[in-house]
């Protein structure tokens, strides 16, 4: 069989060659990342510590009721160590402490899928408006962002709860507002990178307007990196929860928020270890599996986009 | 051609990769020699091993997933192979060198040209760090780039004069074996030229041994004196430039010849070879060429060729050259 | 390149001054009267009005902010509402022990860090990588404060090494270093390997070893100083996450800086202490980030190129 090259531009690829396309193609995003995600053994951890902490959310109450046990006192049984009844032991108003950690878990996810929920959506926008743009709306917005940026993360959400007054909701508000410049400037790079190819250009010939060409073509493009730093951020919106519920201004009590379980228990940590121990495993164990899983997704998306 | 002692001399050679997907059999028993002075021309298309094999000499494998499997690489009558870590480092830079093929990334971003070359001079012989610096002038005048420039960074440096200064750096300390992988691919043609006008050079003043890795003949036919054509591991046809340039035998190197644009006959179509390089993790069986060769046969699905000699230099893997092998090829004639 | 120093240091300015505002709208945001809630509620009317007057209080937002501004570029942060302290005296006060804990933590993380990612990427899937990388795993997701209060019950209530509060001579340092350090350390050593694992991959190594360079120094000489450019940027923000960290660390340990005076600005509600302290945090985090620029020049000429 001779090779016509004639004088049309089609090439006539041989079985071979064809049958090598057809495996390629069948390989969707979502399969690959899935594939390679697989492969990653702390990422699959990390998804199932996640699950584990979804069904706890889930089915807290029907384990320890919250009224009853997580934060009605009884003094008769306070302080004391793990036990068969108990087995995280209880705290200094003689709750159970594993009831209370299992009911921090809602706390804790609670505020942290909110809290980046609201900063990818507003900074995601601000970001991609600002990216898609340009001219003077971009530098204004960016000098925004640059001012937000300079001051160090936490006394930024810091400074938001104390002025708006402690308690979960405020909290969750104040982290969102930190997390947002983040967001933005990943939307707007993205933007940046994809702003003059020929899919948006073909877009904006179509008729498209502004809104539609930033919903419909560059949002989906960034989809990998915002769920990577997605996960990230989650872990870190559960550290500073915490830290801002232990000196007292996120999370009020008696809520069972893992940092303010800390900050009580600190009072008696001498002779009664174990309420500083466990909430605080159970904040590294839940970051840890954010983490894992957000690197884990970073490694399983990037590689797809070399190949 | 006299029988010179030869530099290097590669026997057997297999070096295959074993990734997690898959096992790569790169270079598949290789053996040539290169004597002093020579220059051999390592011609073949992406993927055919020519690099690996450059490696292997070199010993710098990537190990994992690459491992030499079997086969001597005698220089100076031992087997390098049997070099200590420490040996090798000495003989990487003095006594055998390597120019790679993409210079826009092969300098060191935050050394300065000059000390790179410096510190070759540095590693391998006893001079002092003012003495190694006026050395790597000369050598930096030599591949003709002015010595100013010994204080700037490669960011500074073009393509051509980046390759320039890596080929500098391979011959700071006079190899005895210099070899160039595909050191003018990247680069534009005019360059292409001065750069092997540089080679040139450096051949005659030195009779340093060269291996040249490439898959341009024109290059070929400019400074080489042997070849070896290289197909899916195995070197399938060898010989002097004169031999392989007029008479050639193998149908692979018939394709290679075939596609090039002659401009004294214009109006042919060019000729591809049709067909793509094996995958080197799933190598047809028997002759590695066969699915792409118009003369195959039934035979040579099943049996690997081996050599026939033409005369004391020119070889050839193929069962059409083997006398009752049933394959038809007009002897000597396929032209 | 001193240009491009100075161009940078007075682009600080605007942004100093847009914190300046933004701390302002936040702190508007506060509901119920700032007197009020200073003087408490058993204050008459009269000391309420006297002290908004005082305060300025009763001036617009934006009033408000310019003559900040203004005593600002006097010399001046305001007095402490509580104790009618100058709010610049106080800081100052505290500033050497704030500088010297992050400091001295950022010292500890970079000086372990740095060795222990370029080993654990050299012996990559090791038993020294993996159990490092467990390691560092574990020390971003603890929180400082928790790893402080271990820390306290271990060395100083169980083990009496060290001691639990205060300041003083070196002693007093460490704990509050290793539980501000661990996490900066598991971030720095995780860059320091992922970047070691790229720049080894590179070409330029490839020719150093051609070049007869031996496998370690290849490492030293060559990789190292290509690595450096994405530690110093995560150095650099982790720098600003520790200075975030001492209002609680400092508050755990007892130790006198300026986190701890803002935690108990914050409480008291004390303004202009809350401002000038989180100013204060700002211009320290800002001239961080332009040294952290000015380093990327000395490491990487391409850089350096670019600045002049």
């Amino acid at each position: 069989m001779k090779n016509n090259v004639s004088n049309s531009t089609k090439y006539q690829a041989t079985p071979e060659e064809l049958a090598i396309l057809k495996k390629y193609k069948k390989r969707s995003w979502f399969n690959e990342t899935w594939r390679g995600l697989r492969k990653n053994k702390g990422a699959i951890l990390g998804l199932i510590i996640i699950a584990i902490l979804i069904l706890i959310v889930i089915f807290a109450d029907m384990i320890y009721s919250y009224e009853n046990i997580v934060i009605m006192p009884d003094y008769s049984i306070a302080l004391q160590g793990p036990s068969s009844s108990h087995p995280l032991g209880t705290d200094e108003f003689g709750r159970d402490v594993l009831a209370r950690i299992l009911h921090g878990a809602r706390l804790s996810l609670r505020i942290a899928i909110a809290s980046t929920a609201i900063s990818l959506s507003i900074g995601g926008i601000v970001g991609a408006y600002a990216g898609y743009i340009g001219g003077w709306f971009d530098t204004v917005l960016m000098r925004v962002m640059d001012i937000f940026l300079a001051v160090p993360n936490m006394l930024l959400a810091l400074a938001i709860v104390a002025a708006l007054g402690p308690n979960m909701f405020n909290l969750i508000i104040a982290i969102a507002i930190s997390d947002i410049p983040r967001f933005a400037r990943i939307l707007r790079s993205s933007v940046l990178s994809i702003k003059d190819t020929e899919f948006v250009e073909a877009s904006k010939a179509a008729g498209a307007g502004t809104s539609t060409i930033v919903f419909r073509e560059v949002i989906p493009n960034c989809l990998a990196q915002i769920i990577v730093q997605a996960s990230i951020v989650m872990a870190y919106a559960i550290i500073i929860a915490a830290s801002l519920s232990f000196i007292g201004l996120g999370v009020q009590p008696p809520a069972p928020e893992w940092g303010a379980m800390l900050s009580s228990g600190r009072e008696y940590m001498r002779n009664h270890n174990y309420l500083v121990l466990f909430p605080g495993l159970a904040i590294v164990i839940t970051v840890i599996a954010f983490n894992m899983l957000g690197d884990g997704l970073r490694d399983a998306l990037d590689p797809r986009l070399k190949k | 051609m006299e029988h010179e002692i030869s530099e290097l001399k590669v026997e057997n050679l297999v070096v295959r990769y074993d990734t997690e997907d898959s096992i790569v059999h790169a270079v598949n028993d290789v053996s040539f020699e290169v004597p002093k002075s020579i220059t051999m021309g390592l011609v073949g298309e992406t993927g055919a091993g020519k690099t690996t094999t450059a490696l292997a000499i070199m010993r710098l494998l990537p190990d994992p997933p690459a491992k030499m499997i079997s086969g001597k690489i005698m220089f100076n009558g031992e087997d390098i192979n049997s070099y200590s870590e420490v040996k090798m480092d000495a003989t990487r830079g003095q006594e055998i060198s390597m120019v790679f093929q993409d210079p826009m990334s092969s300098l060191n971003p935050v050394m300065t040209v000059g000390d790179q070359i410096a510190e070759v001079i540095m590693l391998h012989q006893n001079k002092s760090k003012k003495e190694a610096a006026l050395g790597a002038e000369e050598m930096l005048r030599m591949v003709g780039i002015s010595s100013d420039r010994a204080n700037e960074y490669p960011h500074q440096f073009s393509g051509g004069m980046k390759q320039r200064v890596m080929i500098a750096i391979a011959l700071a300390c006079n190899p005895k074996i210099l070899i160039a992988d595909e050191p003018t691919t990247a680069l534009d043609v005019t360059i292409q030229a001065q750069v092997l006008s540089v080679m040139k050079d450096i051949k005659k003043k030195y009779d340093t041994a060269m291996i040249l890795i490439t898959h341009d003949l024109g290059v070929v036919a400019d400074i080489c004196d042997t070849v070896a054509i290289m197909y899916a591991g195995r070197i399938i046809e060898f010989g002097t430039i004169e031999e392989i340039f007029d008479d050639y035998k193998h149908p692979y190197t018939k394709g290679l010849f075939g596609s090039l644009p002659n401009l004294e006959r214009r109006n042919e179509k060019l000729k591809p070879i049709k067909g793509i390089m094996p995958d080197p993790s799933d190598l047809p069986a028997g002759c590695h060429f066969h699915p792409r060769c118009e003369y195959a046969s039934e035979i040579c699905k099943t049996m690997v060729p081996e050599r026939i000699y033409f005369s004391k230099t020119h070889y050839v893997e193929c069962l059409g050259y083997k006398k009752g092998s049933g394959v038809e090829i007009k002897g000597g004639d396929i032209k | 390149m001193y240009k491009y120093i100075i161009k940078r240091l007075l682009a600080l300015i605007p942004v100093v001054l847009g914190v300046i505002l933004l701390i302002f709208i936040i702190m508007s945001l506060t509901p119920g009267d700032p007197a009020r809630i200073v003087l408490g509620n058993m204050a008459s009317e009269e000391a309420i009005e006297e002290f908004r007057e005082a305060q300025g209080l009763n001036d617009p937002l934006l009033v408000r902010y310019s003559k900040y501004v203004l005593e600002m570029f006097k010399g001046s942060l305001g007095s402490s509402y509580r104790t009618g302290h100058s709010v610049l005296s106080e800081l100052l006060a505290r500033f050497p022990a704030t500088m010297q804990l992050a400091t001295a933590s950022i010292l500890f993380a970079l000086i372990f860090s740095v060795p222990i990612g370029a080993i654990s990427a050299l012996k990559q899937n090791s038993v020294f990588d993996n159990v490092g990388m467990i390691v560092s795993l574990i020390g971003i997701a603890m929180p400082a404060f928790w790893l402080a209060l271990l820390l306290i019950i271990t060395f100083s209530l169980n083990l009496r090494w060290f001691p639990s509060s205060g300041a003083g001579s070196w002693e007093y340092l460490v704990l509050p270093t290793i539980a501000n350090g661990v996490s900066c350390f598991a971030n720095i050593a995780r860059i320091t390997r992922s970047s070691m694992l790229e720049v080894i991959r590179q070409d330029y190594i490839r020719t150093a070893r051609a070049k007869g360079v031996s496998k370690r120094d290849v490492t030293i000489k060559h990789a190292i100083r290509n690595c450096w450019i994405p530690i110093i940027t995560i150095a650099g923000l982790q720098f600003g996450t520790m200075l975030g960290g001492t209002v609680i660390i400092e508050n755990v340990f007892g130790w006198p800086g300026v986190g701890d005076f803002l935690l108990k600005s914050i409480t008291s509600k004390d303004t202009p202490c809350v401002l000038g302290a989180i100013v204060l945090f700002t211009i320290v985090f800002s001239v961080v980030n332009l040294a952290v620029d000015i380093i990327y020049a000395y490491v990487d000429p391409r850089v350096k190129a670019q600045y002049k």
